[in-house]
């Protein structure tokens, strides 16, 4: 017997930071998370599986679009005309409390209920699965001790929404510990809510599939589910299958003090290269961030050319491949100077330099800077503007109140004003 | 730091050069162009701060010698140091100093040069005549901030530019009120695009209304579809019982009229029909029988009656033959005179015509006489050749005669054209005539063109008013000021503006903060208005701790204090009462409490001085105000004075810069206009000396270009063809003569030809017996009559071939007939033979008629006989039948049985009816019950019957249009519902667009953020340079400005707004501003403030050289002397060394400083002078 262990779906969650232009393939990207479903189910098709288990975070939020819940139904019909059950627990996206409206579910899913953990038993395969939705978001409980004994003779599996490694990457929403997970005594827990796939232990198996499609550069390599296969009542392989259609990548070029634009096409094309003959075919959005003290940052700091520069690396995967897609470009190159030298010089560019370093140190300095009225201005403006969504500037990693963030610009600031003050040194 | 010696080991095109580099003063290094005076420079440098791994000089260099070079250098402490250096990887420098046991590295030595940078000594230290005349130009459009600030930090790059470089590009991506800028864009668009989805979305709640919607409309339709099936089935009843009635009421008429008739129970079917067919066979044999037996009875009577002679019919054979040769006979005996007659004269004329042509010749002779075909053909040839000839012969003779007679033509035409006539001139207008054309149309254009400038001018010169009162065209020469002082004036004016607004707003803020205070002191609790100062309070809290303590020290330690205690009340109660002593604890309390109360007051102190303060601040900002606004009075006054050339109160700047547009297009315009009239006078120059050309030409001073050109071509034309025509004459007189020629050379050569000819006839007339001395046509003429005598006795021979046949076919015929006359017919034997024949025909044709006639009488006696006896059978059946249907029914007569049989006949009728009406009424009624049926029908009659059906028609076709609608409405929920069902993506392509609008505004924040905080920092830079380092290097720069210009300058200042530009003192008082000096000076001026920021820095850090390649380039002497003082000057301070290529400077050098050992770059070409 074999079932198919999925997590965080997050089906019609936005593709986060995608950049448009010219030739981008947003239609694919945007509709990653509904193929990855699409490939999850073809794969309980193809491998004739007993069921499917969905450990939480099927949606990404309270569907604004009812046709999000449509597709999912749509895809489930597929399974249910095959007689393929699925068993379904709600997380922390798309708790009971979160989602305001009932799906038309087809009669062969299971959604687990929200208050108590409820107990599935299917005598023919021997299996009994246990369950429980979260009832809201913010889950501080830790829901373990509240499920139910082990039932002996069948093979029990246990299906969590949880952080149950401590990742500061997610919400700590309904803890517990591997320790206690494993003394449950149940063959197989199938848990959620961690993106990144792993096995936290085996014989009992704790394991967590991973998402079924990467969401944003932060959550790179291979996205899928696990194909469990089961012998004699016994958990005997875990097999990891990827749903995924879109892969992210980030890629650093460094540039040496000599490597002018021309040095920093040629690594970026062969880095490129070789990144297409790793794809295999599937789409990957490659975050590309060019860095380093060069030659080539007098002719970039120029806003055209810069623009120039990237609309021209844009155009270099075209040539061999149409699998990769250069999602985003960072040029975060620096002047190549001797900073420290500088900063030692008694000289107004030294003084500058200085100035700058203090204002790093200090907190209020910093703050006094961002004070100025256009920024203020700025804030109000961005601030005012997002307010009526549900997301905030923070998601995108712009705060006007950070310091770090304020240092970040700082230094960027400093480099710029490098660039200019020494624009016609050789 | 000095340079005391240079060594370059290798290093560009040097090897193993030594430079001393002693004496005071400046230290000048000369070579000509391409010496190497920039690799120079590079070297020293490199050798201070390293060797660049790219260094452009290292082409010669090789792993064994790399590019190395060494210095002594003497620092600012006076300690010597020994630097070398090459270019490598590591470990690359040694710099060993006096009085040190260890040599430094590369941080040691960095460290005793202060932490300065290559850049630093690039952009401070070392510099050229490029670096000069750019930081002089920026003199002119710099603030003195920006110009000092500039002059330290490397002239690199303007302060100014740069800022306002940050500005424009923060500008382009923000600004509060723009709307189209990147992060303004953007940020409207993200408060739209979750709008969109909204709208695009597909609410929950929706979705349940539409699914709800389509269940009741679903119910509605299944009600509406029962209660339509209830009243169609009610209508089709309604429909049956109004359909049936009438059928009902037929079928029991029918059934009534049925029961009253009876048949007997055996009537034969179909008898009536029957019984009249058998009476009518029966009356049709009868009269058929009649008609055989006369036609029998005929036939018999009339086969005997005919008779005939069998003999002739046994002879029929050779009566025949004789019929078919009475036709031959018969002819034979019309020709035979005929022929005879023929004969004789055709013999006669053969005889008359033979006897006419050879006399000699007999019949026979002209019988022998046969010529052949090969004689014959020869013949015509010979003759046809002969008559050829003769022809060919009188066509030549025409053919040259015609010839010459056209030659005499044409000659006689080329006579009348006359001498040939001089087409050149005309030649040579009509060539012009296209350039002339094109003028006269140029001429034209330029003179729309200038219309249309003079619209333009008009339309533009009353746009110059104000301030201009009656604008003329004079207006474009008005000496108005440079379009860069306006803008000057205008950014001047804006930023006064802008900085009065400030300080308005400011004083607007002080003052309500004032009021605050003052409000909120009021509002304080404060024991009268002499509140004492911070300094009086402290004392008196001390007084009064001094107090307490006294207190503590008599009356708790019971020391003895009582002096100390009077001292103090003296010092700060000297009016107390000498018993205070006794009081005193009570008087310090009071004092103490009364200090507390005031401690407690501190707040309204403090208060007060923020009042104070803001006071102070105000009066400061109103002062400041007036001083803005005097000084925007100063400059609107310099602005007016700007325009005072031309005559005209401006209007301000940015109303002046749209009238110096207009004066620009104004000035264009007049540009334009004179351009056109130049061009207009040289075209027409053109124009007229093509017409008197022209007119000289045709020889007529008053004539119409036109017409005149016209005539040209019309003469050009004529004489062409004339000429063409000549041409064309000559060339065919030419060719007639040579045709003319031909044909009479062609006629000799034929008339050579004859002899052969003549030869060749002789011998054919001995071949054909004939006189030798015939000729052609007298031949051609004998032969013919000969042929035509033999053609008249061959005539003869052929006639008497017929009499012959003729006389044959008499004498077999008339022995024939007489044979069978005698057997057959004696009546016949004395007729002629014919006569006989054609009468034994005549009765062999009777005899056989009648035999055949009475062979066909007695065939048709016997058929009818035949037929009679079958007529009797079929009569005898028929009569048998008929009797047998009269038993059948019973009857004795025809009558009585055709009145049973009609009886018969109405009641199978009537029970088919009844049939057809049962079956009607079946259908109509299907499967209503059908005594229910029945019953309700003989319960009503058609009338109600139709009423009921018509009612429930009409509420059938109601409850249908309503379910009709039902099912539309079901339709087009069921459509929208399927749409929900789908699942589009649209609200999720909308998500995702606002995630990637989100990106980019969160880069276009990153963006713009630095940029600001850029231009924040180097603000600041420049404002801590202000405060710090502004004045003293306004001094430096002075005093260095002055030496160069030899006093004629004595001060360089600072205005009061530090925006504005460099002033610059006169010896005379004037001031004036960079872009009044002369660009020499300027650049002295620049000079003056980057060696004032050099002295500057050398305060606070090593000084390194001041290397200068060619900076006095542009100097005259006297400049450059003066130069050269102020460089001594700063050379106490700082070394100074100058390269040069001008041998004169030398010259300047050791005037100046006696001492100059100016060193030449070692390989050049020694410089005359040196």
């Amino acid at each position: 017997m074999k079932f198919v262990h999925a997590a965080d779906l997050h089906i019609d969650s936005p593709l986060r930071g995608l950049e448009r232009y010219e030739g981008a393939p947003v239609e694919r990207a945007r509709l990653a998370t509904r193929m990855a479903l699409k490939n999850l189910v073809d794969l309980c098709l193809d491998e004739e599986v007993a069921f499917l288990v969905v450990a939480g975070d099927l949606f990404d939020f309270d569907w604004r679009d009812f046709n999000t819940a449509h597709f999912v139904v749509n895809q489930f019909q597929r399974l249910k005309r095959q007689e393929i059950p699925i068993f379904v627990i709600r997380g922390n996206h798309d708790s009971s409390a979160e989602m305001s409206l009932k799906v038309p579910w087809p009669d062969n899913l299971k959604l687990f209920d929200h208050q108590k953990p409820e107990t599935v038993v299917m005598e023919s395969l021997g299996v009994a699965i246990h369950g429980m939705s979260f009832p809201k978001r913010e889950l501080k409980e830790n829901l373990v001790p509240h499920y139910p004994r082990p039932i002996d003779g069948l093979l029990n599996i246990g299906l969590l929404h949880t952080n149950a490694t401590g990742s500061l990457d997610h919400d700590s929403y309904a803890p517990c510990g591997v320790a206690e997970l494993r003394d449950k005594q149940y063959q197989y827990w199938a848990l959620g809510h961690i993106h990144k796939r792993e096995t936290l232990h085996e014989s009992p198996h704790v394991v967590y599939p991973g998402n079924t499609q990467g969401r944003h550069v932060r959550e790179q390599g291979e996205k899928g589910c696990v194909l469990v296969t089961v012998v004699d009542g016994e958990v005997d392989s875990l097999d990891f299958r990827p749903t995924d259609v879109l892969r992210w990548r980030r890629e650093v070029v460094d540039l040496n003090p000599d490597d002018g634009v021309d040095d920093l096409h040629g690594k970026v094309e062969a880095r490129l290269r070789a990144i297409a003959d790793e794809t295999d075919g599937r789409l990957t959005a490659v975050r590309l961030e060019v860095q380093g003290r060069c030659r080539a940052h007098q002719r970039l700091t120029d806003e055209a050319r810069r623009e120039e520069t990237i609309a021209h690396i844009r155009t270099f995967p075209g040539e061999f491949t149409d699998a990769l897609w250069v999602e985003k470009i960072k040029i975060d190159t620096r002047i190549p100077l001797d900073l420290n030298q500088l900063r030692r010089g008694q000289d107004l560019l030294g003084d500058l330099l200085r100035a700058i370093d203090a204002i790093a140190d200090d907190e209020q300095a910093l703050r006094d800077l961002a004070a100025a009225a256009e920024i203020q201005k700025l804030a109000a403006k961005t601030m005012v503007s997002l307010r009526e969504d549900e997301l905030s500037l923070k998601d995108d990693e712009i705060n006007y109140d950070s310091p770090e963030q304020l240092r970040t610009w700082l230094r960027m600031a400093e480099n710029d004003l490098l660039s200019r003050l020494t624009e016609r040194l050789p | 730091m000095r340079i005391q010696r240079l060594h370059i080991g290798r290093y560009g095109h040097f090897r193993d050069v030594e430079l001393p580099l002693e004496g005071d003063g400046v230290q000048m290094i000369v070579g000509p162009n391409e010496a190497g005076k920039s690799t120079l420079l590079e070297f020293v440098r490199e050798l201070l701060f390293g060797f660049a791994v790219r260094t452009p000089y290292a082409f010669a260099a090789t792993t064994k010698s790399p590019v190395q070079g060494s210095a002594t250098l003497t620092l600012k402490d006076g300690s010597r140091v020994e630097l070398s250096r090459r270019k490598g990887n590591k470990n690359t420098v040694s710099a060993v100093v006096e009085g040190r046991d260890s040599p430094l590295g590369e941080e040691g030595f960095t460290a005793l040069l202060g932490h300065a940078s290559a850049n630093l000594f690039r952009s401070i230290f070392a510099f050229g005549l490029g670096e000069l005349a750019e930081g002089e130009k920026m003199l002119d459009d710099q603030s003195v901030k920006s110009v000092l600030f500039g002059g330290g930090d490397a002239g690199a790059a303007n302060p100014k530019k740069v800022i306002e470089a940050l500005d424009a590009e923060a500008g382009k991506l923000f600004a509060e009120k723009a709307k189209v800028l990147v992060i303004n864009r953007l940020c409207s668009e993200l408060a739209d695009l979750p709008k969109q989805v909204r709208q695009k979305s597909l609410r929950c709640d929706a979705y349940e209304r539409s699914r709800k919607e389509l269940e009741d409309a679903e119910a509605e339709a299944a009600e509406a579809a029962d209660e339509l099936l209830k009243a169609s089935r009610d209508l089709d009843l309604k429909q049956k019982l109004a359909s049936a009635f009438p059928r009902w009421v037929e079928l029991d008429r029918l059934r009534t009229e049925r029961a009253e008739l009876v048949a007997p129970p055996d009537f034969p079917a179909g008898g009536l029909a029957r019984f009249d067919g058998f009476e009518a066979e029966i009356d049709r044999l009868e009269k058929e029988r009649a008609k055989e037996r006369g036609d029998a009875e005929t036939a018999e009577r009339e086969a005997a009656e005919v008779q005939f002679d069998a003999r002739l019919i046994d002879r029929r054979a050779a009566i025949e033959g004789l019929i078919q040769a009475i036709g031959s006979v018969k002819q034979a005996r019309e020709r035979l005179p005929i022929d005879e007659r023929k004969r004789d004269e055709s013999t006669r004329r053969a005889t008359e015509q033979l006897a006419s042509l050879v006399p000699e010749w007999s019949l026979d002779d002209l019988r022998a006489h046969r010529p052949t075909a090969a004689r014959k053909a020869e013949f015509q040839s010979l003759a046809k050749r002969r008559a050829d000839r003769q022809t060919a012969l009188g066509d030549l003779l025409k053919k040259r005669d015609g010839h010459l007679e056209t030659l005499r033509d044409k000659e006689a035409e080329l006579r009348a054209l006359g001498d040939p006539v001089d087409i050149a001139p005309l030649a040579a207008i009509l060539a012009d005539e296209s350039d002339h054309k094109n003028n006269v149309n140029e001429l034209k254009r330029l003179d729309q063109a200038a219309r249309k400038t003079k619209r333009a001018i008009a339309d533009l010169l009353p746009r110059l008013n104000p301030p201009l009162a009656s604008p003329s065209l004079d207006a474009a020469s008005l000496p108005v000021p440079p379009r860069e002082a306006v803008v000057r004036a205008k950014r001047e004016l804006d930023q006064i503006d802008r900085q009065i607004d400030t300080s308005e707003t400011n004083i607007q803020k002080d003052e309500t903060a004032l009021d605050q205070l003052g409000a909120e002191l009021a509002a304080m609790e404060v024991r009268g208005d002499d509140l004492p100062s911070r300094e009086a309070l402290e004392t008196l809290r001390l007084a009064r701790d001094e107090g307490w303590n006294l207190v503590r020290r008599k009356f708790a330690e019971h020391e003895d204090a009582e002096a100390e205690i009077r001292d103090w009340l003296a010092a700060n109660a000297p009016e107390a009462p000498r018993d205070l002593l006794e009081v005193y604890p009570s008087v310090v309390r009071e004092t103490d409490n009364y200090a507390d109360d005031l401690l407690n007051q501190a707040r309204a102190v403090a208060k007060h001085g923020q009042i104070q303060a803001a006071r102070e601040r105000l009066q400061r900002d109103r002062r400041a105000l007036d001083d803005l606004r005097a000084l925007r009075e100063s400059v609107t006054e310099t602005w007016r004075s700007l325009w005072t050339g031309c005559g005209l109160v401006p209007l301000d700047p940015d109303a002046m810069e749209g009238w110096l547009d207009r004066l620009d297009s104004l000035r264009t315009l007049r540009a334009e206009a004179e351009e056109h009239e130049q061009e207009r006078v040289a075209i027409r120059e053109r124009v007229e000396a093509f017409e008197a050309r022209l007119r000289d030409l045709m020889g007529e001073p008053a004539g119409d270009a036109a017409k005149l050109l016209a005539a040209v071509r019309d003469r050009e034309q004529t004489i062409r063809s004339i000429e063409q025509s000549r041409r064309d004459l000559q060339r065919d007189c030419l060719r007639l003569r040579e045709k003319a020629d031909e044909a009479e050379a062609q006629r000799l050569n034929l008339q050579d030809v004859e002899p052969a000819w003549t030869e060749a006839w002789r011998a054919l007339l001995l071949t054909l017996r004939l006189p030798t001395d015939w000729d052609v046509d007298l031949v051609d003429r004998i032969l013919r009559d000969l042929d035509g005598a033999r053609a008249e006795l061959e005539k003869a021979d052929a006639a008497e071939a017929d009499i012959a046949a003729s006389r044959a076919r008499l004498a077999d015929f008339e022995p024939r007939v007489r044979e069978i006359a005698d057997e057959l017919a004696p009546d016949l034997i004395d007729e002629a033979p014919e006569h006989a024949a054609a009468i034994l025909q005549t009765r062999l044709t009777e005899s056989i008629q009648a035999r055949e006639r009475k062979a066909s009488l007695e065939k048709s006696l016997a058929a009818a006989c035949k037929r009679i006896a079958d007529l009797d059978a079929k009569l005898a059946a028929a009569r048998e039948a008929r009797a047998g249907l009269l038993e059948a029914a019973g009857a004795d007569s025809a009558e009585a049985f055709r009145a049973i049989a009609e009886r018969v006949e109405r009641v199978g009728q009537l029970d088919k009816r009844i049939d057809d009406k049962k079956r009607e009424f079946e259908i109509i009624r299907g499967r209503e019950p059908f005594d229910e049926f029945v019953a309700r029908l003989e319960s009503a009659d058609q009338a109600l019957l139709d009423a009921q059906r018509d009612e429930a028609e009409a509420r059938e076709n109601e409850i249908r249009k309503r379910k009709t609608a039902a099912d539309q409405n079901v339709g087009s929920r069921r459509e929208a519902f399927k749409e929900y069902q789908k699942g589009s993506d649209e609200a999720a392509l909308l998500q995702e667009q606002i995630a990637a609008k989100r990106a980019e505004l969160a880069a276009g924040v990153d963006r713009y953020v630095p940029l600001v905080f850029a231009r924040t920092l180097l603000k600041q830079a420049i404002q801590r340079f202000e405060q710090d380092s502004q004045p003293e290097v306004l001094r430096e720069t002075s005093r260095i400005f002055q030496t160069m210009t030899d006093g004629r300058f004595t001060r360089v200042d600072r205005p009061t707004d530090d925006d504005g530009q460099l002033q610059v003192h006169r010896a005379d008082g004037e001031i004036l501003e960079p872009n009044q000096l002369s660009t020499g000076t300027r650049e002295q001026l620049y000079l003056a403030v980057r060696l004032a920021y050099v002295l500057h820095y050398c305060g606070r850090a090593e000084p390194l050289p001041i290397v200068m390649d060619d900076v006095m380039a542009n100097f005259d002497d006297e400049r450059a002397r003066h130069t050269l003082r102020a460089l001594g000057e700063v050379s106490k301070d700082v070394q100074v060394i100058m390269f040069t290529c001008h041998p004169h400077f030398i010259e300047i050098g050791r005037e100046v400083f006696p001492g100059l050992r100016p060193v030449e770059i070692p390989g050049a070409a020694v410089v005359e002078g040196v």
